[in-house]
């Protein structure tokens, strides 16, 4: 389990970012945190893993505070930056020698990732592409068996079939003890992944939701004509085929979750939003507020 | 879950340590090693006292200090200093204390080996070149015990400064810290100066080195007065350089646990 309480954070000499934030966030969840560039998304991910302190309030991640960054807490945390480094050897001798040091380690499990991941296990991890250290470092993540991974734009370099399988891969290594957090601009990757989103805004946490909560309040659809007067619809953006809305789902209608257009109608009208999810600015049960 | 412990993860950084960057540690000893055998064993060849050989083996002295202190000691913490290597280090699941530990220890392998060598390479080179010369003509003369004392002292203290300058600075960390080092010995050493002059109320001329005695020229007579530390003073003189290592060991762990990236 993840909590925030009362976490306020600023880079120093700059505006804070983060200011009165609770945040709770359960095992057996892969969540989607997005956000805008700026919003604070790798701030947040870096504050969980430890690698920045909050000012002030309390961050509990699995009963360790993240800041002592205790060898217990590391051999459970897990960090993939959207910038991956990899020491200079091969991919085998870097699965032996940083594997020891993750008490859950697999390393069939990580062979088996990288082969489908189509990486090769004699390749040297300082003469590859950033793509494919981020495949390596994404295989040997999920081999680690850490009970938090956070990722921060995990699929940022990779290829159409890796995206497939680095799916595949996160939805299998799932299970009711582990945490997945994934940053993202590249919500269509992770759409069929993730069942959790969290949307930053304006240095807020404008909205965490259940994707199952989001198909039941929301409809997601392409029409040909809006009319100008409807108040049902709260967003729209228009397109070859028409134009895509977001109305509210007043008959209970099942729809396909567009998270793109979930995500544009939330930074377009958050108050809207936060009214519908019953989220307000003063926080309730699901919410999380800066 | 299979747990580790304290002892298993600092052999394992150690070895990855070596894993990473064991070729430039073999470099360093490499260059370091033929350094001091070229300034030691040409004493050997000759059977009679030879000024440049003395000249030598007292030019390896600061070539120790200064080199031998830091080479290894220049990349002993910088893997956390900054950017994407730095968040793969502190991720790397070891506490900030068995990471520091495992990097001290790799550094005093090499920091105690290479002083043992040179200080046998000094006494036992000088030693051996006196037995072949007669008695009646000039020996090698070798650092005192005292002076070779504080030259350890000296030797260690500058580590400790560029150990620990391996973790403030993020870009040219070597350089930086040496710059450091040197301006901060100078205004130690100048200090010290100014109030020993001060102390002795301006005379003619006077030598005052950190952690050591004076010598006082008062007057034109050019007779040298030795100002010794009082006995008391001593246990002191050997435990305040010691503190500051330890000092700056610990400045290096607390700066490593306050990393943010």
């Amino acid at each position: 389990m993840i909590t925030f309480d009362q976490v306020r954070f600023a880079y120093q000499r700059q505006k804070t970012l983060f200011d009165n934030l609770n945040l709770h966030l359960s095992p057996g969840r892969i969540y989607g945190l997005l956000g805008k560039n700026g919003e604070g998304k790798s701030s947040l991910l870096r504050n969980i893993a430890g690698l920045l302190f909050p000012d002030q309030g309390e961050i509990n991640v699995m009963g360790f505070k993240p800041s002592s960054r205790q060898a217990e807490f590391l051999q459970n945390v897990f960090y993939i930056p959207d910038e991956p480094y990899l020491p200079s050897s091969t991919v085998k001798k870097f699965s032996e020698r940083f594997g020891q040091l993750y008490p859950n380690y697999d390393p069939s499990e990580f062979f088996e990732g990288i082969t489908n991941l189509n990486v090769s296990s004699s390749e040297r991890l300082d003469k590859m592409s950033y793509g494919q250290r981020k495949k390596v470092l994404i295989a040997f993540a999920l081999a680690c068996n850490t009970k938090v991974l956070l990722m921060d734009e995990p699929t940022n370099g990779l290829d159409i079939p890796s995206k497939i399988q680095f799916r595949k891969l996160v939805l299998s290594a799932l299970n009711d003890e582990k945490i997945m957090v994934m940053a993202t601009h590249q919500v269509r990757d992770l759409e069929n992944i993730i069942d959790t989103v969290i949307i930053l805004n304006e240095n807020k946490v404008a909205i965490q939701t259940e994707l199952e909560t989001v198909a039941q309040y929301l409809s997601f659809d392409t029409v040909a004509d809006i009319d100008d007067d409807s108040n049902s619809v709260l967003y729209s953006q228009p397109g070859p085929s028409g134009s895509k809305v977001v109305t509210r789902n007043v008959f209970g209608t099942e729809t396909i979750i567009d998270l793109e257009q979930f995500f544009n109608a939330v930074v377009s009208s958050p108050t809207k939003m936060q009214h519908i999810f019953n989220q307000s600015p003063t926080g309730n049960d699901l919410n999380s507020y800066i | 879950m299979r747990t580790s412990s304290t002892s298993y993860r600092i052999r394992i950084l150690i070895a990855l340590d070596f894993a990473q960057k064991g070729k430039n540690y073999m470099w360093f000893s490499c260059l370091l090693i033929i350094g001091l055998l070229a300034m030691t064993l040409p004493t050997l060849y000759f059977d009679s006292y030879s000024h440049q050989c003395q000249l030598l083996q007292y030019a390896a002295i600061p070539m120790v200090l200064i080199f031998g202190s830091s080479f290894y000691s220049s990349s002993a913490l910088t893997d956390y200093a900054a950017g994407n290597t730095g968040i793969f280090a502190l991720m790397t699941p070891a506490s900030m204390a068995e990471k520091t530990l495992a990097a001290l220890l790799v550094n005093l392998i090499f920091l105690v080996s290479f002083l043992v060598l040179f200080w046998i390479m000094h006494f036992e080179t000088m030693r051996f070149a006196n037995t072949r010369i007669p008695a009646s003509l000039t020996k090698y003369s070798p650092v005192t015990r005292e002076v070779a004392i504080y030259l350890t002292y000296c030797y260690f203290l500058f580590n400790g400064v560029i150990f620990t300058g391996s973790i403030y600075f993020t870009k040219s960390p070597y350089v930086k810290t040496l710059i450091c080092a040197i301006i901060g010995a100078l205004t130690l050493s100048s200090v010290n100066t100014s109030f020993a002059k001060y102390l002795a109320s301006y005379p003619l001329m006077l030598g005052a080195i950190p952690f050591a005695g004076w010598n006082v020229v008062r007057d034109s007579s050019l007779k040298v007065y030795r100002v010794h530390f009082p006995d008391i003073a001593y246990a002191w003189l050997y435990t305040l350089p010691a503190l500051m290592v330890f000092g700056l060991w610990l400045v290096a762990y607390k700066r490593l646990q306050e990393k943010q990236l």
